[in-house]
């Protein structure tokens, strides 16, 4: 079968020497819509920077559409944190989500032509957020900005998309927007693979689930049980869903008990 | 003034270095400022000096030896700061003091009557030499062009470099390239201001143009020409007050920066009293 992404035995350890992922097998055939949920620390972020060669992998192969990153750059497209930005630098929305329409080879004198500038524009119109294209993006809201990275990646039209915790401190408005957008990309063939804390939340959205600490747990339908939660969160329950565990968990039943 | 400046070439020579200052801090200056760049800047400033020693000891153009020296600290501080963590503070600081400490010895080893140490720690922009100017004009077009040229990739790579690296840019290129512009910077800035002031000159008009305007481009044209302005007011100012020139220059482009941030910080506070 042929996977969009096929990711083999795959092991990083963190610039400390301690062990981040392990022996992580994952294979995602086109079309999948993959939540990857796990404890804090747990390697959900370095799996996904592991993958862009963002960090260093000790052991393992990553193939995008069965060849290696570089050549399929241009079919990926990857959300970042919103957090980890300096929202103070001076660039404003529509160039933010220009500057992945930029071709590979360095030009002397780049300039954005109409192609590049409508590409973007209707990145944003995706997000909703057009109308704030030529805003500084100091001045744009968590959920704003947030939606904003995510039309800097669908400038790139890109086949895969990856995301690391889109919904992260958005509001509730960005939010839904987002959810919708990706349920709407993946109907229209677009691969999503999308690291999430809110487990309550990507369980009914997404076509399958992925569990990773430090090893993966668990890779199937987003139908979880007690091993598998126990398993990757030990007795730190209280991690999953903001206090709201056990509308992931199927009902107990009476026998059980 | 004006039969002054026709008079007398240190003045003329002293306006035309102001004017390749000013370029230089608009552009780079603004990158620091927003990168956040300064102590490095500040560590390559300082251990160039132990290029100007090595110059005098070598017995060659010491402005040889300083831009090899700048541009190999440049280099290496870069590396410290990519692969140092915590630490890389400690050694910029460590390299900081060590250049200074080989420049002395190096002038004392030095063959001949010692240069002016003094005239490289705070500069004097009123004993700019010809050659000096001819090697400031090519450094500030070199450092403009490169900037110019690859504007919207500079823009990409300093705002978000891993994603610069994802959309196939050579990202390490871009970061060595840009610490060698600094380094050049410094020694386009070392004659005028000295390596102790040049920091000032480098920080004080970007930071100034940041409270005026978010737009990158415009940020670096508007720090070009408040450091154009406040020097040639500095100029002015020292010339008529009989007072260190290069001294004056920095004491008014950080004014100025103090005066506009009060001034803007006052009229956010409170915006219908600003406007009336």
């Amino acid at each position: 079968m042929d996977y969009i992404l096929d990711i083999e035995h795959l092991s990083v350890r963190y610039k400390e020497g301690n062990l981040a992922l392990s022996d992580v097998t994952i294979q995602i055939p086109r079309g999948d819509y993959l939540g990857i949920i796990g404890p804090n620390g747990g390697g959900k972020s370095t799996l996904i920077k592991s993958m862009l060669n963002l960090i260093d992998h000790q052991k393992g192969t990553i193939k995008f559409f069965g060849k290696d990153l570089k050549s399929s750059l241009n079919k990926i497209g990857y959300v970042p944190q919103f957090s980890s930005f300096d929202k103070n630098f001076p660039i404003s929305a529509r160039e933010v989500v220009l500057t992945s329409t930029v071709e590979k080879k360095v030009k002397l004198f780049q300039r954005y032509n109409k192609k590049q500038i409508a590409d973007a524009n209707e990145a944003m119109e995706k997000v909703g957020i057009l109308n704030l294209a030529d805003r500084q993006i100091k001045s744009l809201s968590g959920g704003e900005f947030q939606r904003l990275l995510i039309a800097r990646a669908l400038a790139l039209k890109p086949e895969l998309l990856l995301l690391d915790e889109p919904t992260a401190s958005v509001d509730s408005h960005s939010r839904s927007v987002i959810y919708d957008l990706l349920d709407k990309l993946n109907q229209e063939g677009t691969t999503i693979l999308m690291i999430s804390h809110d487990t309550m939340a990507i369980s009914s959205k997404v076509k399958h689930i992925a569990c990773i600490s430090e090893n993966l747990v668990y890779h199937g339908t987003p139908h979880l049980d007690e091993n598998i939660v126990e398993h990757l969160y030990g007795c730190n329950i209280d991690l999953l869903g903001h206090g709201i565990p056990h509308r992931v968990l199927p009902e107990h039943d009476k026998e059980g008990m | 003034m004006i039969n002054t400046i026709l008079q007398y070439t240190f003045l003329q020579h002293a306006i035309v270095a102001i004017i390749f200052s000013s370029i230089v801090c608009g552009i780079i200056g603004v990158i620091i400022v927003e990168k956040k760049l300064i102590l490095m800047t500040g560590g390559i400033a300082h251990t160039a000096y132990g290029g100007v020693g090595l110059g005098y000891l070598l017995q060659v153009n010491p402005m040889i030896t300083t831009i090899i020296v700048a541009v190999a600290a440049a280099l290496g501080i870069g590396e410290v700061q990519n692969k140092g963590g915590k630490q890389s503070d400690i050694v910029i600081a460590m390299l900081w003091s060590l250049g200074m400490a080989l420049g002395i010895v190096f002038i004392a080893m030095a063959p001949g009557y010692p240069p002016n140490i003094s005239s490289y720690l705070f500069g004097n922009i009123l004993a700019v030499s010809t050659d000096n100017l001819i090697a400031m004009f090519i450094l500030t077009v070199v450092i403009l062009s490169i900037v110019v040229m690859f504007f919207n990739y500079w823009k990409i790579f300093l705002f978000d470099r891993e994603f610069a690296s994802l959309i196939g840019l050579n990202t390490k290129k871009f970061e060595r390239i840009l610490f060698i512009l600094i380094a050049l910077s410094i020694i386009v800035l070392m004659g005028a201001f000295g390596i102790i002031m040049l920091i000032a000159m480098l920080c004080a008009p970007a930071a100034t143009a940041a409270l005026y305007t978010d737009n990158f481009k415009s940020r670096m044209i508007i720090a070009s020409l408040i450091g154009c302005l406040t020097s040639l007011i500095g100029l002015y100012l020292s010339y008529t007050l009989n007072i260190a020139a290069s001294a004056t220059i920095v004491i008014c482009a950080v004014v100025n920066y103090l005066v506009t941030y009060i001034y803007k910080a006052k009229k956010q506070k409170n915006p219908t009293k600003a406007s009336n």
